[in-house]
């Protein structure tokens, strides 16, 4: 059985300046893994490729065994995306623009994930406005709901809680604990929490300068009874490097 | 305006009509190859164009979801996007033309006035949902290219209106082209 997300040698470059040197790694499915990074460290931009808005230099992108650059439309049949707000389209509500999805992914109605979290958004009184004039949060949330659309079996999740109330917050964080717990789901998730990916998250990814650091697997970090504080110096430490192993020991 | 602007969004929830908007497209180019030939091809020919140009014109600027980052995460290739977005001009381009030359045949009036009404009803039309639509996305590039389009259209329509088709066809699968290579990348 392949894995659902699959990235082979993955590389971007922006003219001169490489952004992704190569990216490999593989995400099972059930997994959660949050990827952590300095800003400009390429985590968008591996969000982009891995949702083929950009084409990598080089590489490849595999969901389920099926290559994104080959067979596009097969493979973004197997992955959803939030959609940041300003990459929504303005002009839509929410409603019609989770319509356009349903019927874009060919699903008759949104899913029971989608409209789950749809409900703990309170976003009812929002859903039929136009975009444009509903708030950044209201947006980031329409975004979610629609990255769940049909249920994918890999969700790609650009700092989902960037905006989000606190309430809203964690019926994300539970719902995606359930989708990966109960369905399976792999979820992929770029955040500046390090303190969450210690809390809910299967793996951790460290994204330095374009290089992926080795995955550390957070199940194993709690079993050896480290605490999320320790987990978050040892991140500075590969991020900073300043940190010193005493630090992380007087916790 | 609500509305104008989501049914250039809601792609795949309208395909029903995707054969009716290739039969109107064809017809129309049928009338306007017919009118060409005939002794009224020097002032029809200017209306035709005129009519055609905005109908593609708008074309050119619903493309513009077509590179929208919402649109291309979703499993769609880009011939079903494209035909999507092009029904709406081409029914009303092919719609408003038909209805008037027939009008006018029928009773006779081979008055410019009545392809005038057309073209610039249509033309205004298109106006106002270009404008909604130019409020959200590359406003510059879609506004240019519309004006352009047209003017130049109508201009050289007035006295070499076979080129002016063999510019709006070139002009039209360069930008296809564009948009596909966008869409794709």
């Amino acid at each position: 059985m392949p894995e659902p997300l699959v990235s082979i040698g993955l590389r971007q470059a922006y003219g001169s300046r490489e952004i992704l040197k190569g990216l490999d790694f593989a995400l099972s499915a059930g997994e959660w893994a949050g990827l952590v990074g300095a800003n400009g460290a390429g985590k968008t931009t591996l969000f982009k490729t891995l949702a083929g808005l950009l084409k990598p230099d080089a590489g490849d992108v595999l969901y389920s065994g099926i290559p994104l650059l080959q067979r596009p439309v097969e493979a973004k049949r197997l992955f959803g995306m939030a959609m940041s707000p300003d990459e929504l389209p303005l002009v839509l509500t929410g409603q019609q623009y989770f319509e356009l999805i349903a019927s874009a992914r060919g699903v008759d109605r949104l899913g029971g994930a989608a409209e789950m979290l749809l409900a703990q958004f309170a976003l009812d009184a929002e859903r039929d406005k136009p975009m444009a004039i509903c708030s950044f949060g209201t947006m980031k949330k329409i975004g979610i709901v629609g990255a769940l659309i049909g249920t994918p079996s890999v969700l790609l999740l650009d700092e989902p809680f960037n905006g989000l109330d606190p309430t809203s917050g964690f019926a994300l964080k539970r719902m995606l604990r359930d989708l990966v717990d109960a369905q399976a789901c792999s979820v992929l998730m770029a955040t500046h929490t390090v303190e969450m990916v210690a809390t809910w998250c299967n793996l951790a990814i460290l994204l330095i300068d374009g290089q992926l650091q080795p995955m550390i697997s957070m199940q194993e970090w709690r079993e050896s009874g480290r605490t999320s504080h320790e987990f978050e110096m040892w991140i500075m430490n590969q991020l900073l490097g300043t940190v010193s192993t005493a630090e992380i020991s007087a916790g | 305006m609500a509305w104008i602007s989501t049914w250039q969004w809601r792609l795949p929830a309208v395909q029903r009509g995707k054969g009716i908007v290739m039969v109107a497209g064809i017809f129309m180019l049928l009338i306007g190859a017919l009118l060409a030939r005939s002794e009224q091809a020097i002032w029809v020919m200017p209306v035709f164009a005129l009519v055609f140009a905005h109908g593609l014109a708008y074309f050119l600027l619903r493309q513009e979801p077509a590179v929208s980052p919402a649109i291309r995460v979703l499993p769609l290739r880009f011939p079903t996007l494209a035909i999507s977005l092009v029904r709406w001009p081409f029914v009303a381009s092919a719609g408003g033309f038909v209805l008037f030359a027939a009008l006018a045949s029928f009773l006779g009036l081979f008055s410019i006035g009545p392809w005038l009404a057309s073209a610039f009803g249509l033309l205004g039309f298109n106006l106002l949902a270009a404008a909604c639509f130019l409020a959200t996305t590359s406003r510059f590039e879609a506004g240019i290219l519309y004006l352009v389009t047209v003017a130049a259209i109508a201009t050289f329509a007035q006295s070499i209106g076979p080129l002016a088709l063999a510019i709006m066809i070139g002009a039209i699968l360069y930008l296809f082209a564009r948009a596909r290579r966008r869409h794709d990348a």
